[in-house]
């Protein structure tokens, strides 16, 4: 197992496999914590990469305050140390080489971690389908895997609580208009991925139809 | 054979800090049912999974019995003052069931659950995704019998009993909140057994 820590509260763990991991972007896997006394408890994570059949599965975990499992992955897991992990699941929130329409993902916080996976699939695949990203960052701090998105064109990112003197990009809260401007700048309508908090799912999903998407274009994935 | 994570203790904390306040701990199973206890037969069972789902779908015993099973140990809490420690549980995981229906509409910010019954609990969404509810089928490795809810009752092991509904039949996923049977007769809407959430506010007990 190695260790990145991609911000105060965000850490990515690359765990070693006894098999060879082949997922799809998009999907998740299941990590599960035994305490000495029997008792259990398993989040899901999403996989930060498609598996090229390498023995390693790379997670990005947030430390949530007063969680149950990411305190424990965040501060108490050394390298060496062992842990449950199923999977990949997940048949819906996916995304292949083999999907033709124009993609447009939209990410708040670490609900930019499968959008990633996704992201760089389509990078790294012969797909001429459009796909634009727009991620929700509280701070430019906070910006997940700076090397992929801020230098991509097809990536917009907007902070929310406050940005550097310097910054070029968007700043405060996904609006309709902000939405709406890039679901116009595709040359056909694209499908939506949505991921993050619930409440933000919500707002991009009602914005999201204000700007003429259907609901049955719009995929979802919310956590907490 | 699971790996012991060390240090490890879980939203309970350690033995001495596992029971929520205001609970004992009990190492028999009691029953609590509203009503007497429907006999489910296995051969006319059916689980639908609708409402604001991509691909509403429902499934038999058998197409049930075919999905992968996850096992989970872990405590359970009564809103009448019992908990019990470290019941292993099996089912399939509600990710699972939601993947199966297509996956969730942008609306679906609820989860209705109605049982053989006609009883039923609502649940917020993000209380049902991330591996934290199962269709249980079998607890401490046995089928679960008539009185426990089976063949197949919801499990949600983080909030007060009585929202794992017995006899489940049905998972509406919906936009806006309609309380169950419990929710409107006094019980609390959403049942933290870490906050005591046991009574509505305005029930007056």
């Amino acid at each position: 197992m190695s260790v990145t820590e991609e911000s105060p509260t965000v850490k990515t763990f690359v765990f070693k496999t006894p098999h060879p991991i082949t997922n799809i972007a998009g999907q998740h896997y299941e990590l599960r914590l035994t305490a000495e006394n029997g008792y259990q408890a398993a989040r899901l994570y999403s996989a930060v990469v498609t598996g090229t059949g390498k023995e390693e599965v790379t997670l990005t975990i947030m430390n949530v305050k007063n969680g149950e499992v990411s305190p424990y992955i965040s501060e108490d897991l050394k390298v060496g140390d062992e842990v449950e992990i199923r999977g990949p699941f997940g048949k819906f929130f996916i995304w292949t080489g083999e999907e033709y329409r124009p993609v447009f993902l939209v990410g708040g916080g670490s609900g930019v971690v499968p959008l990633h996976a996704i992201f760089t699939a389509h990078r790294d695949s012969k797909s001429k389908a459009e796909m634009k990203l727009l991620y929700s960052s509280h701070t430019y701090e906070e910006i997940l895997y700076k090397d992929d998105f801020l230098s991509s064109p097809d990536v917009a990112v907007t902070l929310t609580r406050n940005a550097p003197e310097d910054w070029e990009g968007l700043t405060g809260r996904v609006t309709k208009d902000m939405l709406g401007a890039i679901v116009d700048s595709f040359e056909a309508q694209p499908i939506c991925y949505v991921c993050g908090m619930s409440l933000f799912v919500d707002a991009i999903t009602e914005a999201l139809q204000v700007a003429g998407i259907p609901s049955t274009s719009i995929k979802t994935e919310r956590f907490g | 054979m699971s790996i012991v994570n060390k240090g490890f203790v879980g939203k309970g904390g350690a033995d001495s800090k596992r029971l929520p306040p205001g609970q004992s701990q009990v190492t028999s199973w009691p029953v609590l049912t509203y009503g007497p206890t429907p006999h489910v037969d296995t051969k006319t069972w059916t689980l639908t999974i609708d409402g604001a789902v991509n691909k509403p779908i429902t499934l038999n015993w058998d197409e049930f019995n075919e999905l992968a099973m996850t096992r989970l140990t872990t405590d359970i809490h009564c809103v009448t003052r019992w908990s019990r420690f470290g019941m292993p549980w099996d089912g399939v995981s509600l990710d699972d069931l939601i993947g199966l229906a297509g996956g969730l509409a942008p609306d679906a910010k609820f989860l209705i659950a109605s049982t053989v019954e006609g009883y039923t609990t609502n649940l917020p969404v993000r209380d049902v995704v991330n591996n934290q509810a199962m269709v249980a089928t079998h607890a401490d490795g046995e089928p679960l019998t008539p009185e426990h809810g089976g063949p197949a009752r919801l499990f949600i092991p983080h909030l007060y009993f009585w929202k794992s509904a017995k006899w489940i039949q049905r998972l509406t996923f919906t936009k806006e909140d309609h309380p169950g049977f419990w929710e409107v007769n006094g019980y609390h809407n959403y049942g933290d057994p870490w906050k005591e959430e046991r009574y509505s506010d305005d029930a007056g007990w």
